[in-house]
């Protein structure tokens, strides 16, 4: 137990360390937004403060854009309507009910987010084409909409006069008052929407982002978490709308064009759809080809355009994606015998007496299930128990429904009929989110390790659905954020120790072999404290070392009380490590029982070394003699 | 009443037209082509420029297909073959070539809108309303091609084996059919068939570049309404849009059309995804 | 005898993964060359780097005296090689019918050639003659590797690639893919089988190689005194030894 604590606190001092830095940063940005924020007074000319605050305008409109497209991949062309709606509404407070800018951004925020709710509510239930262009025909409508209300409101399409000049608590703004204004407010937005992306919602969102199964399994909800992203990007273009309506003091239909859309996509392409102070490089550059080609719109669209598909091939992957391509080209080999060979020499740990926390291990019980794909029938009446504490194998040839069976117990499949309960919970009804967060974690064939996470941070994912924090929480940093994500880092490099993985721990996950990823997966699996672990062939691929280090780990788990399936083609491994062995055979449970028992019943055996295994007479286990002889 | 019914018809026409163009890049290559309306505008520009070089009316078709292919191969070329898998790419890419066409259009005809008089228009008088003979040809020409493809689709060796490559690339792969020659045949013949009824669209709406991409978003409703992959949705899907956006033009007033259209879009969203005779098909749309 | 086919230290794998390293093998027309493995030893992989899915990183495929091995799959499959995917992969979403019409996408034949592969592909297959126009998603599961099969033969291809075609079936119609896989066979097709099951293999292999974790731990002919002994050893091997260090782990932990 004495390395363990050793370990902990090494963990501890990692995570205290990285503090230091963050409070650096953000004195800095203060220091950085402070001093923009005077230029005026240091003699910035008025031509120029104009285009500064234009960019800055632009810095919250692509910031949004990002949010949606880099962090939730989807992708938004609806920002003219939103920073429509942040202007209307902005303006038509100022002229009617308040002149504050304050009161003006807040509101245009609101307006905006609601028409991001509008839109993503629907668009975003199939996401890709369908939500761009949802969003897209909202940029469309805005002419008919502004028809429709009445014109005393909003102008109609001659566009909305006599906004007053722009006031604060009371107080009439200077122009330089009104310079510090917009640079403040998008200083504190950038920090805002910073502290979203580099947090634990940033990594959920990179998590939707790899494919439909992963994001379920952890207890996460696509849609939610997308929809999520989508509406707190809608926020800084309303604020930017209302911002516009005090800088010009008239707003008409012209300013919300596709056009806009188009430009903001292509600042976000430039800067990198997740990046973060690039956007402000993005925005500055898109500001500069516009006023250079007012005159010829039609070159900016071209220059954009082009952009759009130069940015979409090369880009697609992110920045890290075009570094690691040139790391390919220039050391490919390198690069990959490297990862393979250290993860060989990856060290067990062979202190025998550590025990994991305990985990709440649950009975699993599947009753009469059945399952039908259209006509075919994949499960026919299918019941079994795996016990808390013990190690139950499903094993059986392919396509004998091991892997559909693992798919209804985690939610990925309804029953066609019968039940799967956890404990005293029936959980075949629930959707994977929903079981996910009873406990059921998992991993899949292929290890499903999400782009743009450390290795660290992909095994704390494990635990994202388990504890959540407020959005408010996460964006200002409250001690209790920290404390969260403390813990859930501790106890991530706890596990990599216990894994022997811990010299892996700051390395992109996404970038380890094979063997590697498998175990990361499980140690991700691991870290939400699960009762049942479901792990779907989590030995193929691994090297003789992995497999005795996997054993080693699964004893560990099952004997801290967790309820674990395996489902697994190797006999060998299954006799090893099962308490408990189920087999398959053709949507049904051929037998059950203890491995001594099942390596002895003839009709596995005949399927075992394959359908035919009666040709030839040999038997399974007439071999292990055969080989310890051999050696 | 039966005028807007004509109406409605008409600009289904151009939907559907639209529709029918993105299935077949969408069934053969796996991408929805967003810049397809530009080069049905672009089709109405040269039909604009052949006019004015007093060419006949058969080698401004002929010329105006010839322009849509070798700017959709170009395409395909440039923004389509290199494309990543997943992340949806092709959004940005063909946005972008749409973008880029819209500019160069603007660039080379200008921005205002150009008249394109093939032929002389003379209201008709049909069923009770007025309609333009134009239009006849558009109607007659969406629901045309639409039938022919839906033919082509099911009946042909390369039919078969596009319609296949939608379902899986690598088997297709595995039955010895190029699919990279396949894709780049399935853009040229959209981009051929685009520049062709871009003559007859320009007639109706004139030739103006920043009209593409309303077209292009009309169209993909019309698509999605109808079903995606399905020449029948399109045709089902481009003249429900255009009667309904008629005739809530006529019912409500003028600026509802749109509204209307948009209700029916995100109606048709949340009860039926898969579009009116869609089927799981191409759900990744 | 020339090989038809013959790859020579073949190393593949995906993208900047290797997977398979080393693997050699000569096949002639009118036998078949097993190539056996447990889940993710490489199988698959080896297969589909000889049908060009997957790049040849080292070694060679030469395919009746030409490499191939920078041709693109298509073109491999018009010279004459067939692939049937795992997993009786098929377009279920199509007839039966339609499914072999595209297997005869390459075939250049006149109309009434195309027509005697039907009716040859239908008197090998009759239990597909009596459900051309069915969904192939909604045949039975040996059916549908009987279609597979089928499909990748319609062109009439000098050599077959068959990947795991006793995976799922029952043993009633293992049996029927064995026998058919033998009359392909003394018909004179050449044919890389892929399996995990020792006894498929032996029941019509000639030669036989184990793969394990990307390379090679056995190969020899079947016929040969002891082999069937041999191939099974390597079969289980690695993972036996694996089963020994556990338990004798696990007995001194105890």
């Amino acid at each position: 137990m004495s390395t363990v604590k050793v370990e902990t606190r090494r963990g501890g001092s990692t995570v205290a360390a990285r503090r230091i830095p963050r409070f650096v940063t953000a004195l800095l940005w203060v220091v950085v937004i402070a001093v923009i924020a005077i230029t005026p007074l240091l003699g910035l000319d008025d031509q120029t403060q104009r285009q500064v605050i234009l960019t800055a305008i632009m810095v919250l409109l692509v910031s949004g854009v990002n949010l949606t497209f880099g962090w939730a991949g989807e992708l938004n062309m609806g920002i003219p309507a939103m920073y429509a709606a942040g202007a209307y509404v902005g303006g038509y407070l100022y002229i009617h009910v308040l002149n504050d800018v304050v009161v003006g951004v807040i509101a245009g925020g609101l307006a905006a987010l609601l028409i991001g709710i509008i839109t993503g509510v629907p668009g975003l239930r199939l996401g890709g084409w369908v939500l761009a262009i949802v969003s897209f025909f909202v940029v469309i409508l805005i002419p008919s909409i502004l028809q429709v209300i009445p014109a005393n409101v909003v102008g109609g399409s001659v566009g909305l006069i006599g906004i007053p000049a722009p006031m604060l608590f009371g107080q009439p703004l200077t122009s330089q008052g009104f310079f510090a204004f917009v640079i403040v407010v998008t200083g504190i937005w950038f920090a805002v929407y910073r502290n979203i992306v580099k947090s634990r919602v940033g990594d959920s969102l990179l998590i939707v982002q790899e494919g439909r199964v992963l994001a379920p399994s952890l207890g996460l909800s696509r849609y939610r978490l997308k929809l999520m992203a989508y509406a707190v990007g809608a926020i800084p273009a309303g604020m930017a709308g209302a911002l516009y309506a005090s800088l010009d003091r008239f707003i008409g239909p012209e300013s919300f064009t596709l056009q806009l859309a188009i430009n903001v996509l292509a600042a976000s392409i430039i800067a990198g759809r997740r990046s973060i102070y690039p956007i402000i490089v993005g925005a500055a550059f898109v500001q500069f080809i516009n006023v250079r080609s007012s005159d010829f719109a039609q070159y900016g669209l071209v220059v954009f355009g082009a952009l759009l598909i130069v940015g979409g091939i090369a880009f697609a992957g992110g920045i890290a994606g075009l570094g690691r391509r040139l790391l390919k080209l220039v050391a490919p080999k390198r690069f990959r015998r490297g990862a393979a060979s250290t993860a060989t020499q990856s060290t067990a740990r062979t202190d025998s007496d550590y025990a994991f926390p305990a985990l709440p291990g649950k009975l699993l019980s599947v009753v009469d299930v059945r399952k039908t794909f259209g006509g075919a029938v994949a499960l026919d009446g299918v019941s079994f128990e795996a016990k808390p504490g013990q190690i139950t194998a499903l094993i059986g040839p392919n396509g004998s429904g091991k892997t559909t069976m693992l798919n209804i117990i985690n939610g990925f499949y309804p029953v066609t009929s019968g039940t799967v309960s956890l404990g005293e919970r029936t959980i075949s009804s629930m959707p994977s989110t929903k079981v996910a967060r009873q406990g059921v974690a998992r991993t899949f064939q292929t290890p499903v390790v999400p782009n743009g996470l450390k290795a660290i941070e992909v095994v704390a994912s494990g635990h994202l659905a388990s504890k959540s924090v407020p959005l408010i929480a996460t964006i200002l940093r409250l001690p209790f954020y920290g404390r969260v994500r403390r813990s859930e880092l501790e106890e991530a490099h706890e596990i990599l120790v216990q894994l022997g993985l811990d010299q892996f721990e700051q390395q992109p996950g996404d970038s380890l072999s094979l063997g590697t990823r498998r175990m990361i997966e499980l140690a991700r699996s691991l870290a939400s404290k699960p009762s049942v672990v479901l792990l779907d062939e989590v030995a193929s691929g691994l090297d003789t070392h992995e497999v005795i280090e996997l054993a080693r780990v699964l004893r560990l788990v099952s004997r801290a009380g967790a309820t674990v399936v395996l489902v697994e083609h190797n006999f060998a491994l299954v006799r090893s490590l099962a308490d408990m062995v189920v087999v398959l055979a053709d949507g049904a449970v051929l037998t059950s029982g203890p491995p001594a028992e099942i390596e002895k019943h003839p009709e596995v055996l005949r399927r075992f070394l394959g359908e035919m295994a009666g040709l030839s007479g040999t038997s399974i286990v007439a071999t292990p003699s055969t080989t310890a002889k051999g050696k | 009443m039966i005028t807007s019914l004509w109406a409605g018809l008409a600009t289904g026409s151009i939907y559907t037209l639209i529709a029918i163009g993105y299935n077949i890049t969408l069934t053969t290559a796996g991408v929805l082509n967003f810049a397809y309306a530009n080069i049905v505008m672009i089709g109405a520009f040269v039909a604009v420029s052949g006019l004015a070089l007093g060419l006949p009316i058969w080698a401004i078709f002929i010329l105006a297909a010839l322009v849509g292919a070798i700017v959709a191969t170009a395409e395909e070329r440039v923004a389509v073959r290199f494309l990543p898998k997943g992340d949806h790419a092709e959004l940005i890419t063909t946005i972008g070539a749409s973008t880029v066409l819209t500019g160069a259009t603007a660039l080379i005809w200008g921005n205002t809108a150009l008249r394109v008089d093939l032929f002389p228009q003379v209201p008709l008088q049909l069923f009770g309303g007025s309609v333009q003979p134009n239009s006849i040809i558009l109607i007659i020409a969406a629901l045309v091609l639409g039938v022919g493809l839906h033919f082509f689709n099911t009946r042909t060796k390369f039919g078969l084996a596009s319609l296949a490559h939608a379902f899986d690339r690598e088997s297709t792969m595995l039955r010895g059919v190029n699919v990279r020659w396949l894709s780049i045949v399935a853009f040229a013949a959209s981009g051929a068939l685009g520049g062709l009824i871009g003559p007859l669209v320009g007639m109706t709406t004139t030739a103006t570049p920043f009209i593409a991409i309303t077209l292009a978003i009309k169209g993909f409703i019309a698509l999605y309404c109808g079903g995606v992959g399905s020449q029948a949705g399109a045709i089902i899907g481009g003249f429900g849009i255009g009667i309904i956006e008629a005739l809530a033009n006529l019912w409500l007033g003028p600026n509802y059309g749109d509204f209307a259209v948009f209700a029916v879009f995100l109606a048709i969203l949340l009860i039926r995804p898969q579009g009116i005779v869609g089927t799981r098909m191409l759900r990744s749309v | 005898m020339e090989p038809i086919l013959e790859v020579t230290n073949l190393a593949t794998g995906y993208d900047d993964l290797r997977a398979v390293w080393d693997v050699s093998f000569r096949l002639e027309a009118g036998t078949v060359f097993a190539l056996l493995g447990r889940n993710g030893a490489g199988k698959t992989t080896t297969l589909r780097a000889i049908a060009g899915l997957n790049p040849v990183q080292e070694g060679d495929v030469v395919y009746q005296g030409q490499s191939i091995k920078s041709l693109p799959p298509y073109e491999r499959i018009r010279r004459g090689i067939g692939f049937v995917q795992e997993g009786k992969r098929i377009f279920s979403e199509l007839s039966v019918e339609k499914n072999l019409r595209l297997g005869l996408f390459t075939f250049k034949g006149s109309r009434a050639e195309a027509k005697e592969r039907y009716d040859w592909a239908y008197e090998t297959f009759p239990a597909l003659a009596e459900r051309k126009t069915r969904m192939a998603g909604l045949l039975s599961g040996g059916q549908q590797q009987m279609l597979a099969i089928a499909q990748a033969l319609m062109p009439n291809p000098r050599v077959l690639l068959v990947d795991e075609p006793s995976a799922g079936l029952a043993p009633a119609i293992v049996e029927d893919v064995v026998e058919i896989l033998r009359k392909l066979r003394d018909s004179g097709l050449g044919i890389v089988l892929v399996e995990q099951s020792v006894d498929f293999a032996l029941a019509i292999a000639a030669n036989v190689a184990v793969l394990d974790i990307g390379r090679v731990t056995y190969s020899g002919v079947t016929d040969a005194p002891g082999a069937s002994d041999a191939i099974r050893t390597a079969y289980m091997g690695n993972l036996l030894e694996v089963a020994e260090a556990e338990s004798q782990g696990a007995a001194a932990a105890k």
